[in-house]
């Protein structure tokens, strides 16, 4: 009986996951499950907010300061990137290009590290056109994966730091010309590229999508041996994955 | 009957509400502790199909390994009280 139990089960599962039945299954399972993601969320998010309310007075006093801190700098920053933005836009006027703002806003439900995948899953689906292959960011310019499944309601987003991943990549400001390689995922938003010893690269410098002005990560530093021609560049996404609450889905369809 | 139903609803309950790295542990305890746990089994394909790619099925597999090693190691091991 036990035997025959366990035949059967693992037929089943031959079966659900086999391709063409394991979308429709997978539907079937998202459209039940989704709205108790969502409760899940929110109790989550309830529930730190709780626990924050504990934290001692002289963590809150020390996290102020360094966020303080930060904004400091970022404000320079921003500075100096509304420059370059509003030279940005003239010159694509007088190119005749005007960017339009795109893309739809989703609340991520799960992501890694509550999920054994380095996967999100999000509140928008085929109720607000989304498409499998669609680009998915965090702000403006970081892009941080694509659609791989689509529900009705929501959908599944690969991180592009998953591990075996590959997106081709290009590193600006190294010793040599600007290098187009290729960068795999590493799980846990990081990335590794293979590149040649002499290649001096900085850490804290972005990586950009192949063709694009999006970042994908900014190098962390490297590893390699004295004998080896190459060495790894380890990469990091600006973002932490386990900490991204909400993203911006962009269609690769092209504009009609 | 009735403990069996109380871990198959918070073993549910912990699928959707807490991280998988308690749900897995959970499913493999089930496998050990209880008769035939096809539940845990399938509550692994449940979460590999929301989480998972179009990649193999680990937590399944995951599943379906320690639901075969489950009656060998409960035959094997000796708990003392």
């Amino acid at each position: 009986m036990y035997k025959v139990g366990t035949l059967v089960i693992l037929v089943v599962l031959v079966v659900v996951f086999a391709a063409p039945v394991r979308a429709a299954v997978a539907g079937g399972v998202m459209w039940a499950v989704e709205p108790l993601l969502a409760m899940s969320r929110a109790t989550h998010n309830g529930i730190s907010s709780f626990i924050q309310t504990f934290s001692s007075t002289r963590t809150l006093i020390a996290e102020n300061t360094a966020i303080k801190r930060e904004l400091d700098d970022l404000k320079m920053r921003l500075l100096d990137r509304n420059l370059l933005a509003e030279e940005n836009a003239q010159l694509r006027e007088l190119m005749g290009q005007t960017p339009v703002p795109s893309g739809v806003l989703g609340t991520v439900l799960s992501g890694p590290g509550f999920a054994p995948y380095d996967t999100l899953v999000v509140d928008a689906g085929k109720n607000v056109g989304i498409q499998e292959g669609d680009r998915v960011f965090i702000g403006e310019n970081v892009i941080i994966g694509r659609v791989s499944a689509v529900y009705a309601y929501s959908s599944q987003v690969v991180l592009l730091s998953s591990p075996g991943e590959k997106s081709d990549v290009v590193l600006f400001g190294g010793t040599s010309s600007d290098s187009v390689v290729t960068a795999i995922g590493r799980g846990g938003g990081s990335f590794e590229i293979l590149i040649p010893r002499d290649i001096v690269i900085a850490t804290g410098t972005p990586v950009f999508a192949l063709g694009t002005s999006r970042i994908i990560a900014t190098v962390e530093g490297s590893e390699g041996n004295a004998n080896d021609p190459f060495k790894k560049l380890l990469l990091r996404t600006p973002i932490n994955p386990q900490s991204i609450r909400f993203v911006r889905i962009v269609s690769s369809r092209p504009p009609l | 009957m009735t403990k069996r139903l109380v871990a198959d609803a918070l073993m549910v309950l912990s699928a959707i509400f807490l991280p998988w790295w308690i749900t897995a542990p959970l499913i493999v305890a089930g496998c050990m502790f209880m008769e035939a746990f096809y539940e845990g089994i399938m509550l692994a394909a449940i979460i590999d199909l929301i989480y998972g790619t179009t990649t193999l099925p680990h937590l399944t597999i995951a599943a379906c390994l320690a639901f075969l090693a489950g009656p060998v190691l409960r035959e094997r091991v000796r708990w003392y009280s």
